[in-house]
């Protein structure tokens, strides 16, 4: 494969054996992906649709695992072990969120964690977990060393930790003019426990120069779309200061068990509080940057908001926008689900999630009124830093008729999760508007 | 282009008249045209094109439930081109991908 990223010409006569020969995903596939370094990046795979031959997609296709989802759009699809009710948006990438009333449970577990992601997974078949490592390395990092996952568990304190995950995007959907990326509307979150090392520990153990320091960057091992070996799928970071938190992690374990698939198999970091894409999947290197981390993703307007607050629709240069961090205040009522109907006279317990970017809600409130009187729900701590928090309360309502559950999540900082819709963006971020369900009381 | 589009306006305008549009369907334009079963993409004047460079690296879906203005629909076109590794389009393709996109996913 050529490395020029307009070069393509070889690949417009492709015979259908060749184009078979290259895929190879299903046989081939596995024994490539072997190999960290090429991974699913071994370049060749999908570019030789260039052309998108009807007889080159077809092969594709049929080889492919997601090859019915592919024919039949998303109906048939489906990912192994999620549940069933979670709204697929994507088969290729995969991208699927959960509607808010599977998202009860305390912590989520694999079926019920979302999926964001933005190329194709190295095939777990296909990974020597023994033989995966991870690299530290960059301008302001004092070497460049590996570890396996075995000299990651043997060197470095572990921790158990329940962290939040939540795509930067969540929300996306209910803004106008629809910004680019993702639909996604409320689901794009979940609160598993991971296990790994303290990111901290590691870069110590590395040594950096803490001056120089800036950003860390993360390299992982899913291939670009394309199938180009030279462009990532996402190399995102976040500055030092979050890197060395206690509760940013380099993981090898979900709920207790190798993480699955296509949440990062088999490492992948955490670092809570931050948009998802921060939180690497696939681990294979970090970079300690002397400057904010520039790979795919973190420039232009992906992951970025406006420095300044933008009207609906507006053009804002690249240079007016600033890299989104911490994300704001929020929560779900989990439960019951939205148009649930009660009798009239009886008491409804109604519960969510409420999480913040900085790691702590103070408060939270529900109204059946719109917001003109307001009942102090009660709210759990946190099991640790970064876990959402359970919150519940119960509720009563003065009559039969149509009513809205609102639940609105304060940090503490103080600020509190709007009713209406926060300001528009151009890629959508950032939307923690207050969630609510329908109810319905009966006579 | 203008009188093109207006001509489909009628149309699909015509057609709503008979037989409302579906809900959830964002396309009136689109009503006339069937729908291609192994994409989702409307099977309309420029759907070979689109579905030949459009499907390639993602599904189609990320056409099919979106709708964009025609300078949106460049500009995620030029992102692709920038940072994506999507090809350079010769002038009369890349018009025809965007009368496509324009016409049949706007915005909703
Ligand atoms: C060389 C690979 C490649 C080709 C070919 C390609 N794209 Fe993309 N496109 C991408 C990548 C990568 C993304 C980002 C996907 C993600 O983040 O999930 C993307 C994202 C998109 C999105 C999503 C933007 C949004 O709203 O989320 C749209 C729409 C899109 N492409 C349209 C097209 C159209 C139209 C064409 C044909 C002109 C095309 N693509 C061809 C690589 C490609």
């Amino acid at each position: 494969m050529s490395e020029d990223k307009n070069d393509r010409s070889e690949l417009d006569h492709a015979s259908e054996e060749e184009v078979r020969e290259t895929v190879g995903l299903t046989e081939k596939g596995a024994a490539r992906r072997r190999f960290l370094g090429n991974l699913g990046k071994g370049g060749a795979a999908l570019a030789v649709f260039g052309m998108g031959t009807e007889t080159a997609m077809q092969t594709l296709f049929n080889r492919s695992t997601l090859s019915s989802a592919v024919a039949a759009g998303i109906e048939g699809f489906h990912v192994e072990g999620k549940v069933d009710g979670i709204i697929w948006l994507n088969d290729r990438p995969i991208n699927g969120e959960l509607p808010p009333h599977l998202l009860h449970d305390e912590v989520t577990p694999f079926s019920n964690m979302f999926i964001r992601n933005n190329g194709v997974p190295p095939e777990k078949a296909g990974i020597d977990a023994a033989a995966w490592t991870v690299t530290v390395r960059g301008e302001a990092a004092n070497q460049e060393k590996s570890y396996t996952i075995a000299e990651l568990k043997e060197k470095f304190e572990h921790h158990t930790l329940q962290l939040w995950i939540e795509c930067g995007g969540n929300g996306r959907a209910a803004f106008s003019p629809s910004p680019r990326g993702n639909q996604w509307d409320l689901g794009a979150i979940g609160c598993p426990t991971w296990t790994g090392v303290r990111l901290r520990d590691v870069l110590e153990d590395v040594g950096y120069d803490a001056d120089k320091a800036v950003y860390i960057g993360y390299k992982a091992g899913d291939a670009h779309l394309s199938g180009r070996d030279d462009l990532d799928a996402l190399s995102r970071g976040c500055p030092m200061r979050k890197a060395l938190e206690d509760e940013t992690i380099i993981a090898w374990a979900m709920n207790g068990e190798d993480i699955p698939e296509q949440h990062g198999y088999p490492l992948r970091l955490v670092a809570p509080g931050f948009p998802g894409s921060a939180s690497g999947k696939w681990l294979t290197e970090i970079l300690v940057r002397d400057r904010e981390h520039d790979g795919q993703g973190m420039t232009g307007h992906s992951y970025r908001m406006p420095r300044h607050p933008v009207e609906p629709g507006a053009d804002v240069p690249n240079e007016d926008m600033v890299v989104l961090e911490e994300m704001p205040v929020k929560s779900l009522i989990t439960y019951p689900k939205t148009g649930v109907e009660i009798a009239a006279g009886s008491t409804l317990k109604v519960a969510g999630k409420a999480w913040d970017g900085y790691g702590d809600v103070e408060e939270l409130h529900v109204s059946t009124d719109y917001g003109v009187t307001w009942q102090k729900a009660d709210l759990k701590r946190p099991v640790n830093k970064f876990a959402w928090q359970l919150w519940e309360a119960d509720l009563e309502f003065p009559e039969q008729g149509f009513y809205q559950v609102w639940a609105v999540a304060t940090n503490s900082k103080g600020d509190r999760q709007p009713m209406v819709l926060p300001g528009w963006n151009p890629r959508g971020y950032g939307n923690n508007k207050a969630h609510h369900i329908d109810v319905r009381v009966k006579a | 282009m203008k009188s093109k589009r207006v001509l489909l306006w009628a149309l699909a305008l015509g057609l709503i008249w008979v037989a409302p549009v579906t809900a959830g369907e964002n396309v009136e334009a689109a009503e006339e045209y069937e729908t291609d079963s192994e994409t989702g993409l409307i099977k309309a004047p420029g759907f070979d094109t689109v579905k030949n460079n459009c499907t390639v690296c993602h599904s189609a879906r990320l056409v099919t439930n979106r709708g964009y203005t025609r300078a949106v629909w460049l500009e995620q076109i030029r992102w692709m081109q920038d940072t994506q590794g999507l090809w350079e389009f010769a002038p009369e393709v890349e018009e025809e991908i965007l009368d496509y996109l324009e016409t049949y996913y706007p915005p909703r």
